[in-house]
């Protein structure tokens, strides 16, 4: 767990280097949370850390389907305002970053990444206006890539 | 049935023909203050600019074209915004939920990296109380 909370930073310090639209994801360890036991979520790593549903193999990597939903609430002072995804084996590693408002009344997205081939890991990164980021993660392995 | 995939088979002289207006789909019931899902989707290729030199190794190709930011408003609002990389699929399908508050006019605005605007609107109306 340690290793990969390490592993995450670094990348997200590489990919606010290589990539403007990045600048905003945070590089000290203190701002990115994540869940102490992923097996065993307390209540609020629930609300906090984003589902992400995605098949474990997929065979065109032109069209990997995503959804990440959260059981956050959306209140005004308290809400998510993003979602960032992430894949830092691909070429192209920010796919994009969806804002959301109160009045979306729940997280929930659905898009279709393109993805190279091979085995990788799709980050997502939730920001709560009263909790900073925290992150999630799915592995994936890709049979044709899509980039 | 598999989406056709259009970045290696077209020209770009035929970039106009795969662009489509956008379109708004939502459910068919809606009642007051529910949480209801909303499919916003664009016939649109998305062209990361890469070309494939190597396994994992690419180059820069042809400019990169593809839908770079979604907007939605609600009753004028903006509510979401979605900025997005040349790494999602062709003819994006993007589905994202709303709080049906009131009845009203539900926008979607779709800017490609050239920079032109395509826009879908429709009404939202409770179908129940």
């Amino acid at each position: 767990m340690l290793l990969t909370g390490f592993w995450c930073l670094g990348a997200f310090g590489i990919a606010g280097f290589f990539d403007r639209s990045l600048a905003s994801v945070p590089t000290s360890p203190e701002l990115i949370q994540f869940p102490r036991d992923r097996e065993s979520l307390t209540p609020f790593e629930k609300l906090h850390i984003p589902r992400i549903r995605m098949p474990d193999v997929v065979e065109d990597g032109a069209n990997a389907p995503i959804i990440v939903s959260m059981d956050h609430p959306m209140e005004q002072d308290h809400y998510i305002s993003s979602v960032q995804i992430l894949d830092y084996h691909d070429p192209i590693i920010w796919k994009g970053t969806f804002s959301f408002t109160p009045d979306n009344g729940e997280v929930y997205l659905y898009t279709q990444l393109r993805i190279d081939s091979g085995e990788s890991t799709v980050y997502v990164i939730a920001e709560c206006t009263q909790h900073g980021k925290w992150v999630s993660e799915h592995n994936i392995d890709v049979a044709v890539g899509g980039c | 049935m598999a989406k056709q995939d259009h970045r290696h088979t077209q020209n770009q002289d035929s970039i106009p023909q795969l662009i489509a207006p956008p379109r708004i789909r939502l459910p068919i019931r809606i009642s007051k203050g529910k949480v209801i899902k909303v499919q916003a989707k664009m016939r649109h290729p998305a062209r990361t600019g890469l070309r494939m030199i190597a396994e994992h190794v690419f180059a820069k190709g042809e400019p990169a074209f593809y839908i770079h930011k979604m907007e939605v408003f609600f009753r004028d609002v903006l509510v979401s915004t979605y900025q997005m990389s040349a790494a999602l699929s062709d003819d994006p399908i993007i589905t994202f939920k709303l709080r049906a508050s009131e009845e009203g006019s539900l926008k979607v605005v779709f800017t490609s990296s050239d920079d032109k605007i395509y826009e879908a609107s429709t009404r939202l109306r409770f179908t129940e109380g």
